[in-house]
């Protein structure tokens, strides 16, 4: 009986191991208040997160230009309702339908 | 995950600072990222999951071959061991799917959500049933045999587990299995080439039709989890096992101290597995829409889920705190082993142990707290 729960944990415990990079919370909690300039321009892409799931507030997520400093690419936190944010998107949305 | 405004610029260009708000935060606010799953909890829960398996299977086992249930105490006792059986079954499969990004899909998710919640309904209502017939047995024992009989606790069984189904229909509705926002893509523009390669992410999680509904429902379903899944029990166990302990004191029978450990033991211990968690998930509700630093958010996830752990624990200490203490079901589970060691050689047949009292005539008292050991309430030790 005991070995048999000692093979149980195991098995949870590689099962764990094999699948480690699982589910991930990844949600904006803030907002930045504004981008310098120089940030804005390394502005490529953005994605929106809504509140109606597993987020708690929506924002809108700017994905910033690659660098080699970098492993990861920096993305950054802004509020859909700022006057700012809303120009940048649609900047964006004009020069992706041209 | 917060880093300077200097960091998303090139160096090559000049910093304009002259140009911003003297208060400007030089920090930059990136999603929060955190992995909400450690390895000692998926120990932890493999191992409540073999306890609780083994425990609650000997005592629907012990019921169902050897033991006919004939008090309200059984009939409640069976129904906990059911729910709690329920849970610890669904349990590795929901902490599988959470692993796996949810790979089983969408039934799997409404369906294991679900169970997850009837079944935690249901085995608190049933603990504060258990409370409330050891109550009327012990201090209404003038009512106890109008009060206590089999078809009432048969209805009361059924009644909680409608309720518990009842009370579990906004999870069965509002639970999705989807992608969330942040695995989508992101619009590109430009020639970036981004490395998107990361496969499509599932969760099964809260999603409303809308912001708005989910700012309420959010709140909603946690808040009736602590109302009627933790704080309704707790009063009426709380109430019923004071007035049982203090109607025991009075009594002059020579078994009432263990009688009394026996009810403290299954107090405690279900305030200290269950309190911690509740506590921290009216933390977490009351604080849902506020904002937090990532680092506070992972905090508080991570004590939220080493208290769950141990709220998980109780089912497995329901079947010792509720069956095996009792002398009449040790009886039962003994003839069961005796049984399975001498399969093969001869077959017992099952036997009926107990002996139904016929002695009313002794002290009230008294009387009662025979009656609900002879009913197999397992107060004596």
């Amino acid at each position: 009986m005991k070995f048999h729960a000692l093979a149980f944990v195991l098995l949870f415990a590689f099962m764990y191991l094999s699948l480690a990079q699982g589910s991930f919370d990844d949600c904006c909690l803030g907002y930045v208040v504004s981008l310098p300039k120089n940030a804005m321009k390394n502005i490529v892409g953005y994605r929106t997160q809504r509140a109606d799931g597993d987020c708690n507030i929506s924002a809108v997520v700017f994905q910033m230009r690659k660098r080699r400093a970098h492993k990861k690419q920096k993305t950054v936190c802004a509020n859909p309702e700022d006057a700012w944010v809303k120009e940048k998107i649609e900047s964006m949305n004009r020069r992706a339908q041209s | 995950m917060n880093f300077s405004v200097e960091e998303l610029m090139n160096e090559s260009v000049p910093t304009e600072m002259t140009t911003f708000d003297p208060n400007f935060p030089y920090e930059v606010i990136e999603p929060c990222t955190f992995d909400n799953h450690h390895s000692v909890q998926i120990v932890v829960h493999s191992i409540i999951c073999i306890l609780g398996f083994v425990g609650n299977s000997l005592v629907i086992v012990t019921y169902a071959f050897y033991k006919r249930t004939k008090s309200m105490t059984d009939v409640y006792l069976l129904n906990v061991a059911v729910a709690d059986l329920l849970f610890v079954l669904a349990l590795p499969l929901i902490v599988y799917n959470e692993l796996s990004s949810w790979s089983m899909g969408r039934v799997a998710c409404k369906l294991l959500r679900g169970s997850y919640s009837v079944n935690l309904y249901s085995g608190m209502l049933l603990l504060a049933c258990i409370s409330t017939d050891r109550y009327i047995a012990i201090v209404q024992a003038r009512r106890s045999f109008r009060l206590r009989s089999l078809s009432y606790s048969r209805v009361i069984c059924v009644i909680v587990w409608v309720f518990a189904i009842l009370v579990s229909i906004p999870t069965f509705c509002f639970y999705e299995w989807y992608e969330p926002s942040h695995s989508n893509e992101y619009y590109m523009f430009g020639d970036e080439d981004i490395d998107m390669d990361e496969p499509s992410q599932y969760v099964c999680e809260f999603k409303f039709p809308s912001s708005e509904m989910a700012q309420k429902g959010k709140v909603a379903v946690p808040s009736t989890q602590l109302a009627v899944g933790f704080f309704l029990p707790l009063l009426v166990m709380i109430f019923c096992y004071t007035a049982i302990i203090v109607t025991l004191l009075k009594a002059k029978n020579f078994q009432r101290h263990k009688a009394v450990r026996v009810v403290l033991a299954v107090v405690v211990v279900f305030i200290a597995c269950h309190l911690p968690y509740n506590l921290v998930l009216l933390y977490d509700t009351v604080t849902m829409f506020e904002h937090f630093e990532c680092e506070d958010l992972k905090m508080v996830q991570t004590v939220m889920m080493v208290m769950q752990s141990i709220a998980y624990l109780h089912c497995c200490l329901n079947p010792v705190l509720y069956a095996f203490v009792g002398v009449k079901f040790r009886n039962h589970f003994r003839r069961i082993c005796q049984d399975l060691w001498c399969l093969g050689k001869r077959y017992i047949a099952p036997r009926r142990f107990s002996r139904v009292t016929s002695e009313f005539y002794v002290s009230t008292i008294r009387r009662s707290v025979d009656v609900s050991s002879e009913n197999g309430s397992s107060f004596t030790m």
